[in-house]
């Protein structure tokens, strides 16, 4: 492995609060700022096993959830079908709203379907840190 | 200016939060035992119809609730921590100022409301709780905290609505009619009790006494709380805006108590009000002391006091319940009966100066530093007779006792995350 000289040689890391020590610089960028605009409403989910390949999503990818969004037409949300959280795609046509399988495929069910929140990014880790 | 306040009340707050990643329990009934798994500690509609009460041994009941299909968790205070600590965040953004009065309840001043539509506020209050955090709550609004506190009874009893205003003097004296003496907030059961000879059994009867009687036979406290039954203003927000080394929160039960859920749940309400406060000066804190005081045995009170660290500074409620529960249970001693339980939240610094310390090399400052000064603040508080136990990390003890039931932390633990299927 490559050496690098860290520009952070000289500063005592704490593990488990790496955040703090950015904060503390007010000019740096904070990922959280970025991807949690609503904290109370933000909630982490793990996509299913095999992910969404449609998306290139893959399977254990953190998808960041807003229940304080409006869904909006091709967004993907978390929906609660047959007591089941789902991952689907949000279509609205006038005043038609229906809701689309990864695959491409209407959603069958029609009654007892709950939007649960809004997909607003997801994390993907290429590989081991 | 005449004086409006809310009290926002959680709906069956810990089998709510149950609920919350669990669709396949939203129309079942849900109960959740206190930590050791020995008791009901909280209970949703369906289990409460069962007439099943609260507090009771989960052997009586556990055939009726098996029966019935009830989904029964063993307390998870770290993701009840969370959730309340969301909810205080939404609240926080619709009130101009807010008191955390328990880990499910809070007062709202509404005085310095925009708007005095506080039916269409208290509306939007509950959609966007509901919608953004899935905690049903109920909320009352009256002229006093006291008569906030019994129309959010109100509201979630008899309403149908979830919001109940008494603003008028008609709709006063009908909440007043509706409620039980041992339902108003400073009354209780046991005052009650003793009023109850006297031949008075609702809010009404009281509030309609001469103020000598009152004075004479419920004291001074006694005189506030019918004053707001009346509607006048005499309690306001307590909210504390020094900035403090250290906050403690405390209560005497006035009776003796001997179980270790009802303890739990003192303790873990001292620290979410705690923990709002010392976010509000914007601090982070490193651990957290829990202390019980016993009843007398042999004439002397016995101290018993433990100190749990974060291992980290932290703000998370969450973090400070489990802290305070997990040190509960290593000082609680089912032999004693307690009188009085309280928290005090240890190491404490600004936020600021703890991430600049963060960018110093070879700082002093750590784990080690909070602890000697909670043992300092112990010794000086409670005096050499206090009983010290070793004090414990929270990340390497584990507590031992049962939680066989307890669902994972959705939202504190990278490891615990829901997941969503295709």
């Amino acid at each position: 492995m490559d050496e690098f000289s860290s520009p952070t040689e000289g500063v005592v890391f704490h593990a488990g609060f790496p955040n703090a020590a950015e904060d503390a610089r007010a000019s740096s960028l904070s990922l959280d700022n970025l991807i949690v605009r609503h904290r109370a409403s933000t909630f982490f989910w793990r996509l299913p096993e095999g992910g969404i390949p449609e998306m290139g999503w893959k399977g254990g990818d953190i998808a960041v959830v807003d229940r304080a969004v409006q869904a909006g037409t091709n967004d993907w949300v978390v929906a609660v079908i047959d007591e089941v959280f789902v991952i689907r795609q949000y279509r609205k046509q006038g005043n038609r709203i229906f809701l689309l399988t990864p695959a491409g495929q209407r959603e069958a069910a029609q009654d007892g379907v709950l939007l649960w929140g809004v997909i607003t990014f997801v994390v993907q880790q290429l590989r081991s840190v | 200016m005449a004086r409006v306040f809310a009290l926002i009340d959680c709906n069956n707050f810990f089998a709510s939060c149950e609920r919350v990643f669990r669709p396949d329990l939203w129309h079942k009934p849900v109960a959740v035992l206190s930590n050791n798994d020995g008791c009901i500690i909280a209970r949703s509609n369906e289990v409460k119809a069962l007439g099943v009460p609260m507090g009771v041994p989960l052997f009586k009941v556990e055939g009726l609730l098996k029966q019935h299909g009830a989904a029964l968790f063993s307390a998870n205070f770290t993701l009840y921590g969370d959730i309340s600590q969301r909810i205080t965040d939404v609240m926080s953004s619709m009130a101009p100022a807010i008191e955390v009065y328990s880990v499910d309840e809070s007062f709202i001043d509404l005085t310095d409301l925009a708007s005095s539509n506080y039916a269409a506020w208290a509306e939007e209050v509950r959609t966007r709780i509901w919608h953004e955090t899935g905690i049903p709550v109920s909320i009352g609004i009256g002229p006093s905290k006291t008569l906030a506190k019994a129309a959010a009874e109100y509201a979630k009893r008899q309403g149908t609505t979830g919001t109940h205003l008494v603003l008028e003097p008609s709709d006063r004296l009908q909440l007043l009619e509706w409620l039980p003496l041992e339902d108003v907030w400073g009354i209780g059961r046991r005052f009650a009790a003793k009023l109850h000879a006297f031949g008075l059994r609702s809010a009404a009867d009281v509030a309609a006494l001469p103020d000598g009687w009152i004075l004479k036979e419920m004291t001074i406290k006694g005189l506030t709380t019918v004053r707001e039954l009346r509607g006048d203003t005499i309690l306001l927000l307590e909210q504390d805006e020094t900035e403090r080394k250290t906050i403690s929160r405390s209560r005497s039960f006035g009776h003796t108590i001997r179980n270790i859920h009802q303890l739990e749940s003192a303790v873990a309400t001292f620290t979410a009000q705690a923990m709002v406060k010392m976010r509000a000066q914007d601090s982070v804190t490193s651990g957290i002391v829990t202390y019980l005081k016993t009843k007398k045995v042999n004439d002397t009170n016995r101290n018993l006091a433990t100190v749990t660290s974060f291992g980290e500074p932290s703000v998370d409620t969450g973090t400070a319940i489990q802290a305070a529960i997990e040190g509960l249970a290593r000082i609680y001693d089912a032999d004693f009966g307690y009188q009085k339980a309280g928290i005090i939240l240890v190491g404490i610094q600004s936020k600021e100066a703890w991430q600049l310390s963060l960018l110093m090399p070879d700082s002093k400052r750590g784990k080690r530093t909070d602890l000697m000064s909670a043992v300092d603040l112990l010794n000086r508080r409670f005096g050499p007779e206090t009983i010290w136990h070793a004090s414990q990390n929270l990340r390497a003890a584990r507590w031992h006792s049962k939680h066989e039931l307890r669902s994972p932390a959705y939202t504190t633990s990278w490891h615990d995350l829901p997941t969503l299927h295709r």
